[in-house]
């Protein structure tokens, strides 16, 4: 399975340093918490009304979806596979600050609007993940959000939550 | 002929340089769009609305639907580049675009999109203009009970498309299914795993969920790559298809324009049912099915070009009945209103000129769309040779507010951002994320409609065998896993043995018009196939 | 362009004191009763674009914005079936520049039936904008020639007459549902997910009969012959087919009417609500909103905000003894 090439194709000569047996243990670890998800939803939707096949209640079909997760995962788990999988890296944990940096993103949006919480975000992708000069990084970061809170807010009139900044000129 | 004076009738005003230019302007608008990802026809169409109150009601019309079949193309281009589809259909898309584009043809997927586009898009409109009354009482024959058929198709097709293992695709579209049945259920109206948050009342909103799935978590992926890892700006060899390429692509694109033309006229799930369908009637009429997944031309051609069949021919229980088969044409049903003009069965008679106008305007604007995108391709394909630090940022911050503009609300940026992480561990783990976001999809249509048959027919199960329509769906499904056994055992017989045999096998399996679907100098990919 | 939307991030963030200590620093501009409105107001709306509360939130909000000379600025959030709308007007600050259209499901049923942070006592109404009337069809083709037929059937083979409601939370849905309990009527109700699908289903022959909003979706399929009204719902029969009996003349106690109201958070200051209330009345009889909204669904007396208060109040006491949390 190839999801992702760029990083499938990189990955062609696979690092075999790893012992096959934690390789093994490693995959089983998404399946089992599918599996317990699947557990989970199944117990959900008993709790919601389940009716009969031939008046079904409101829990008939998540329950059975969550069986399907339950015993799909538990073929898995049996059975999980040997194709090649991306490697967890040191690197993945940038991903992890990345992501917090969104979600800081999303909190900052809601309380100063759109501009202010765009330029820092711009800021840090564009200089420290994306390696920018800084420059590049100034320039783009102040007329990158200017352009499209213009575009959204301004001509698509899509309402963005007050404006600490530009809301005192557009 | 009849037809024939009002479509001459039609094309006279549509040829007004009045409604020329707003033809005009809703095909670049929708085309626009579809670059903003998350930012859909839906949302646009919404946003124009008031502006549309105070123009002609044909011209208005002519605009709003020259948005709609225009963003059908625009949604391809960020499916094919970044991976960002903003819509259903385009999902397919993203299967073998993104992997040409990985692959430094991503000028070559956009412009066999375009071609198909073009073919599918005036296909349809042909059909329309002949044959939508008779195929408008198709659509009325689909009831609730053919409605679960035909999800079932789009199920079984879901699960048997993936690249990956079949069984990991059966248990993320079990995933999907469940995510969508969050909010108030469709029959009782109680809530269902909405956990006291009010927002969740109305369900995971699509867009945020697949762009959350695909484009995010590529985004964020980029972080735990190393700096040579940049690969996608350096190569970009052809910027136009070959004549190889167009070769290839001759057979589904013909399909796909039949395939969609047909499905699009179903209310509901059309546009996604098509492009699904188109993709695995391409995988199975394939010389090497193993292919797909990989950056196959049909991969795209045939479901580019079904979509925006689908969404021609979406047109036609709108015009003629009246009944408007998704969101985006909800509103332009209601901006018909609000000029005091209902569309129903007396559209074709009471407003002619509308009625061929807007049909006439059609044609005129999949032509423009096909003349403005060729030269676009040359402009969207440089969006690549932008760095990747540059393009990474730009893309987040879009789609971050792309998928608030769909309710004004930040509660979507949480759940595109939360499918994002969810996105990135599926492709760390072997996952994949389409079987979840097209069961996702379907999903909801097919409880609704099962529950609705089972009160119709009072819990009785014969409802979807002595209903036709479902019963001829039933079979058409039967028909399909028979095909998918009988054809595994076919391939799975001559394992060691010359490419020719194998040639003959896949004809036999297949269905025989399918000289066109590959080119002939692939042998040297048959071998990897016997393995 | 100035908006206020100020949402609760999510619960444990712990900072939406601060956000909402910042709102009311920010939207610093002094907003006298006099000189209202003085800025935008936001018109929201809890439905999607494109349907008839849509338009008629767009026609009350371009014909207020010129009565009392401002900018009305409609703001569809479909989301959480309208309560993220209703919440949010709701919890706005109570100076009139924060409005929105509701009807039955969003004010009303939605609060009975979920836990949500708002109920209908919550606001002040501000007047009736449109009222859509509703009404049992069934196709051409049907073997009911009128409403008597059809509940008789019903009556004699409990639960085997499938009717169509646009919606599970629909007034409609509940109102079946009440005459169901009430009555011993028993029909196969079949939720659809709007008019839409309903109609789809009647033309297609589906199910046997749909209990439906009286908007001219309806009225193109009836001109056409294809769909045949049985009976309107309620006290007065409908201007579109004044042959057609109600309910009630046939001896049957349903009615539903789909209420279209304005309302603001419940603390407005009287002076803005009364200047709303003026200028919802003015618009009734304003010649674009009648074009846009149609004739029929316009009131032609205004209810003003007390009595439209009322309405919903009486639909809440019919409809508490089916809707339980």
């Amino acid at each position: 399975m190839v999801s992702s090439p760029v990083t499938a194709i990189q990955d062609v000569p696979l690092k075999r340093t790893d012992r096959a047996g934690r390789r093994i243990a490693g995959r089983r670890i998404a399946p089992l918490v599918l599996f317990a998800f699947g557990v989970l939803a199944t117990v959900g939707s008993i709790r919601l009304e389940l009716g009969t096949l031939q008046h079904p209640g409101p829990g008939l079909w998540p329950l059975v979806t969550a069986l399907t997760i339950v015993l799909s995962s538990i073929v898995i788990i049996a059975l999980p596979g040997e194709e090649p999988l991306e490697a967890w890296t040191s690197k993945s944990i940038g991903v992890a600050t990345g992501v917090a940096s969104l979600c800081a993103f999303v909190v900052l949006f809601n309380l100063v609007g759109f501009f202010i919480p765009a330029v820092l975000m711009m800021l840090l992708w564009l200089r420290v993940y994306g390696g920018e000069t800084l420059r590049t990084t100034i320039i783009l970061s102040l007329a990158g959000p200017l352009v499209l809170h213009i575009i959204f807010d301004t001509l698509l009139g899509v309402p963005f939550p007050r404006d600490l900044l530009l809301g005192h000129f557009l | 002929m009849d037809t024939l004076s009002n479509l001459g009738n039609g094309f006279s005003i549509a040829f007004d340089p009045t409604n020329l230019l707003f033809v005009f302007i809703g095909v670049v608008i929708g085309t626009a769009i579809g670059v903003l990802p998350g930012l859909g026809p839906t949302a646009t169409i919404a946003l124009l609305l008031p502006i549309t109150y105070t123009m002609d009601p044909t011209a208005s019309i002519i605009m709003l639907a020259g948005i709609y079949y225009g963003s059908m193309y625009g949604g391809t281009i960020t499916s094919v580049l970044l991976r960002l589809p903003g819509e259903a259909a385009s999902v397919v898309t993203t299967f073998d675009g993104y992997q040409m584009t990985k692959q430094g043809r991503a000028g070559t997927a956009l412009g066999i999109a375009a071609i198909g586009s073009f073919i599918g898009g005036t296909v349809a409109i042909i059909g329309l203009t002949f044959m939508a009354p008779m195929l408008a009482r198709i659509a009325l024959s689909m009831g609730p009970s053919a409605f679960v058929a035909l999800m079932i198709m789009g199920l079984f097709l879901v699960t048997s498309l993936g690249t990956g293992s079949a069984i990991k695709s059966v248990c993320m579209a079990a995933v999907g299914l469940l995510l969508a049945t969050v909010g108030q259920d469709p029959i009782d109206g109680s809530a269902r795993f909405t956990f006291g948050q009010v927002p969740l009342l109305g369900g995971l909103d699509f867009v945020a969920v697949a762009m959350g799935l695909f484009g995010v978590a590529e985004l964020i992926k980029t972080l735990e790559q190393t700096e040579k890892a940049q690969v996608i700006k350096t190569k970009i060899k052809n910027i136009w298809p070959s004549r190889k390429d167009m070769k290839d692509s001759a057979g589904a694109i013909g399909r796909g324009s039949a395939l969609g033309f047909f499905i699009g006229i179903l209310p509901g799930g059309g546009g996604v049912i098509s492009s699904l369908a188109s993709y695995a009637t391409e995988k199975k009429l394939a010389k090497d099915p193993s292919r797909f997944g990989k950056g196959a031309i049909e991969g795209v051609a045939g479901p580019e070009t079904a979509n925006n069949a689908s969404s021609s021919s979406a047109f036609i229980p709108l015009l003629v009945l009246g009944i408007p088969s998704n969101v985006v044409l909800a509103m332009i049903f209601g901006a018909l209103l609000m000029h005091g003009i209902t569309p129903g069965p007396q559209l074709m008679t009471e407003h002619s000129g509308l009625f061929w106008g807007v049909i006439a305007s059609m044609y005129v604007g999949n032509l423009m769309l096909l003349i403005l995108n060729v030269p676009l391709v040359g402009v969207f394909i440089q969006m690549l040779r932008v760095r990747q630090g540059i393009l990474v940022a730009f893309s987040l911050l879009i789609v971050l507010i792309g998928v608030y503009s769909i309710n004004n609300s930040s509660f979507d940026m949480w759940v595109v951002l939360a499918f994002g992480v969810l996105g990135w561990i599926m492709s760390k783990t072997g996952f994949d994320p389409a079987p979840l976001v097209l069961a996702f999809v379907l999903g909801p249509i097919l409880e609704k409609s099962f529950r609705q048959s089972m009160l119709i027919s009072g819990g009785s199960l014969d409802i979807f065998i002595t209903d036709p329509a479902s019963a001829i769906i039933f079979a058409v499904i039967l028909v399909m896993i028979g095909f998918k056994v009988f054809g595994g055992r076919l391939k799975k017989r001559p394992a060691p043995v010359l490419p020719s045999q194998i040639a003959d096998s896949t004809t036999a399996a297949g269905s025989g018009d399918r000289s066109t679907a590959s080119g002939e100098s692939q042998n040297e990919k048959v071998t990897e196939n016997t393995k | 362009m100035i908006k206020k939307r100020f949402q609760t991030v999510t619960a444990g963030l712990g900072i939406a004191g601060i956000a909402l200590s910042m709102a009311a620093c920010s939207s610093s501009s002094v907003a006298s009763t006099e000189d209202y409105p003085s800025k935008p107001v936001t018109f929201m709306m809890p439905y999607a674009a494109g349907g008839p509360s849509d338009t008629t939130a767009r026609s009350y909000g371009a014909c207020l914005g010129e009565q009392l000379g401002g900018t009305f600025v409609v703001e569809n959030q479909e989301s959480g079936a309208g309560a993220v709308a209703m919440q949010k007007v709701a919890s706005a600050k109570p100076d009139g520049y924060t409005v929105g259209l509701s009807t039955n499901g969003p004010l009303v049923l939605n609060p009975m039936s979920n836990d949500l942070s708002y109920t209908r006592e919550d606001f002040r109404a501000l007047g009736t904008m449109a009222e859509i009337p509703t009404l049992f069809a069934v196709s051409k083709n049907s073997e009911y020639k009128d409403i008597a037929a059809l509940f008789e059937a019903a009556k004699a083979n409990p639960g085997t007459i499938s009717i169509g409601v646009p919606g599970a939370t629909s007034s409609l849905a509940i109102e079946l549902k009440r005459l169901q309990q009430d009555t011993g009527i028993e029909f196969a109700l079949v939720p659809t997910s709007g008019s839409t699908e309903l109609i789809t289903n009647l033309l297609g022959g589906h199910i046997d009969a749909g209990f439906i909003n009286d908007h001219v979706d309806v009225e193109s399929q009836v001109k056409a012959g294809a769909i045949v009204p049985l009976a309107a719902a309620g006290e007065v029969r409908s201007e579109a087919y004044p042959k057609v009996p109600t309910t009630i003349e046939s001896g049957y106690d349903v009615k539903t009417t789909s209420v279209y109201g304005l309302f603001a958070p419940k603390d407005l200051p009287e002076e803005i609500a009364s200047k709303i209330e003026a200028g919802v009345k003015t618009c009734l009889t304003d010649e674009d909103v009648i074009k846009q909204i149609g004739d029929r669904f316009v009131p032609n007396e205004f209810t003003d905000g007390a009595d439209t208060a009322k309405v919903f109040e009486t639909m809440e006491t019919r409809y508490a003894p089916i809707l339980s949390k």
